[in-house]
């Protein structure tokens, strides 16, 4: 079979050159789509991670509500650093905060007896982004019930449009790699479609001297498969250094927004999936163009079809 | 070896390539098929081939009626029969060694055999010293040659030879038919069309004549 690619790539260098070309952009074309769309998600991950809620204590709160608040809270497996916010300390914060800006305020006695006491905490990491909304309202249904919560917040308005940006964008993601991922497939068994169609005339004189199906198709199979593996892994390359270049233009020019840090390539699982989806692709075109001229008539499908 | 009984091969438009074609050629025969150019030659050893398939009739060809064969079964016969192409059908990006071994590479046989059974049938056709050459690089009447060869390299029950001395000089012509001559002598049934009429007169073989798809004469 090595013989048999040796040969093809000697007498069919140009065609298989530009198959291999096409493969290459179409496989290329696939890990960059994989790397921006996992990327994006992690980023907006990132974000998902910074979210904050508060459960703000009413003034007749006792210790005994605000201790069955905490542990409701510890409990629940859905939080994350739960961190009790006195009276004191966010009457500090909010001095430290409001100093240079109004320094007046400050001075108002009974508007900073208002600042009540809280807690604040992060979701679990474990709970995925898509999920974030749907659990803080199940948080605050849970705890605004509870003796001494005065209110809950995380800021439901930003985290609403931040749930519908992230379930958009993910259902647009998937959509799209689906899309190019069939496009890919598409070009690519046409690729390799034409590239055995053109040597029809070898699969007619091995028939016609009596090779079985599983001689003239097993060569042309392990061809498909190298070229699609081959194609990835050098795709695979090629993304790498289109990917490493434009780390190195985010971490320089555009270093303020801190994101070259927080990105990164496509994981060796997916890399396995690409590299695996290739080979079969390839090797599953070739099969499909092969058996349709490898009928054990080929010879006389050609007089019919004027080859 | 060979019996066709009522053959009709239509073409689309319909043009009748055969028609009603009755043939029994026995076990070790050497038969001439002569005719006109579009006379039906071409078609008729196509069918005999198994290259193409018969509009009607029955045809039986080395104990596979080829009528009613099976995909699985058209690689068998076709090793058991052996066919010169008028167009040569050799691959060219193959050596002319390995163009006369493929009968023996898809039939599974050692290296070695090989080796020595290619290098046995090059000598008898005159191309030993051709066979690490490609078929672009030789002349018309060496690829010829070779696709002799071809058809004879794995000895082959029955021969189905187009014209195979079409390309070829009178000398070279005559030293080819007695090759064919010999393998006939050894069992195998030879089938042969030709344009050339002096070689039939001079062979004194049955003579098939095939006229607008039909066979209107059997000289014995």
């Amino acid at each position: 079979m090595i013989n048999h690619v040796i040969k093809t790539w000697k007498h069919h260098a140009s065609l298989q050159l530009a198959t291999l070309v096409v493969l290459i952009a179409g496989f290329t074309v696939i890990t960059g789509v994989l790397t921006v769309s996992n990327n994006l998600y992690r980023i907006l991950t990132l974000w998902g991670e910074s979210m904050q809620m508060s459960v703000y204590l009413s003034e007749t709160a006792t210790i005994e509500n605000t201790s069955a608040i905490e542990k409701f809270l510890g409990d629940s497996g859905k939080v994350d650093k739960v961190r009790l916010v006195t009276k004191d300390e966010a009457l500090n914060q909010f001095r430290d905060q409001m100093a240079s800006y109004a320094p007046d305020i400050l001075k108002d006695k009974d508007l900073l007896r208002f600042i009540p006491a809280s807690f604040q905490f992060g979701l679990n990491k474990n709970i995925s982004i898509q999920d974030q909304l749907k659990v803080m309202q199940e948080i605050t249904a849970s705890v605004s019930g509870m003796a001494g919560v005065e209110e809950v917040s995380y800021g439901q308005d930003w985290v609403k449009s931040y749930g519908a940006i992230v379930n958009t964008l993910a259902w647009m993601g998937a959509a799209f790699v689906l899309v190019i991922l069939l496009s890919a497939a598409f070009v690519m068994s046409n690729s390799i479609h034409s590239s055995i169609e053109q040597r029809r005339e070898e699969i007619e004189v091995l028939e016609l001297i009596g090779a079985t199906r599983a001689h003239i198709r097993l060569p042309y199979i392990f061809e498909g498969a190298l070229l699609g593996g081959t194609s990835s892994v050098l795709a695979l390359g090629f993304s790498y250094g289109l990917f490493s270049a434009t780390k190195n233009y985010l971490s320089g020019q555009i270093a303020f927004l801190q994101l070259a840090g927080h990105i990164e390539f496509i994981q060796p699982g997916f890399i396995l999936m690409v590299v695996g989806f290739a080979i079969g692709i390839g090797a599953l075109a070739s099969y499909l163009c092969v058996r349709r001229i490898n009928d054990g008539w080929a010879a006389s499908q050609s007089l019919i079809e004027g080859h | 070896m060979i019996n066709l009984s009522h053959i009709y091969k239509t073409y689309t438009g319909p043009v009748h390539a055969l028609k009603n074609v009755d043939l029994k050629i026995d076990k070790g025969e050497f038969v001439f098929l002569t005719g006109p150019s579009g006379a039906g030659k071409t078609t008729l050893f196509k069918m005999l081939s198994a290259y193409d398939r018969a509009s009607s009739g029955s045809i039986d060809v080395a104990g596979y009626n080829l009528m009613g064969i099976t995909p699985k079964d058209i690689p068998h016969f076709r090793r058991r029969i052996g066919v010169i192409y008028q167009d040569f059908k050799l691959l060219k990006d193959r050596t002319i060694f390995e163009n006369v071994a493929m009968p023996l590479i898809v039939r599974g046989d050692r290296p070695q055999q090989i080796q020595r059974r290619v290098s046995e049938v090059l000598e008898n056709v005159g191309l030993f010293s051709k066979a690490q050459q490609l078929p672009d690089f030789i002349s018309g009447g060496e690829q010829q040659r070779t696709a002799i060869a071809r058809a004879l390299v794995h000895q082959p029950g029955l021969l189905i030879a187009d014209e195979p001395t079409g390309n070829l000089d009178p000398e070279l012509s005559e030293d080819i038919m007695d090759l064919l001559d010999r393998v006939c002598a050894q069992g195998t049934t030879v089938f042969v069309a030709t344009h050339d009429h002096d070689m039939v007169k001079r062979r004194k073989r049955r003579t098939l004549q095939i006229k607008d798809g039909q066979i209107v004469g059997d000289l014995r």
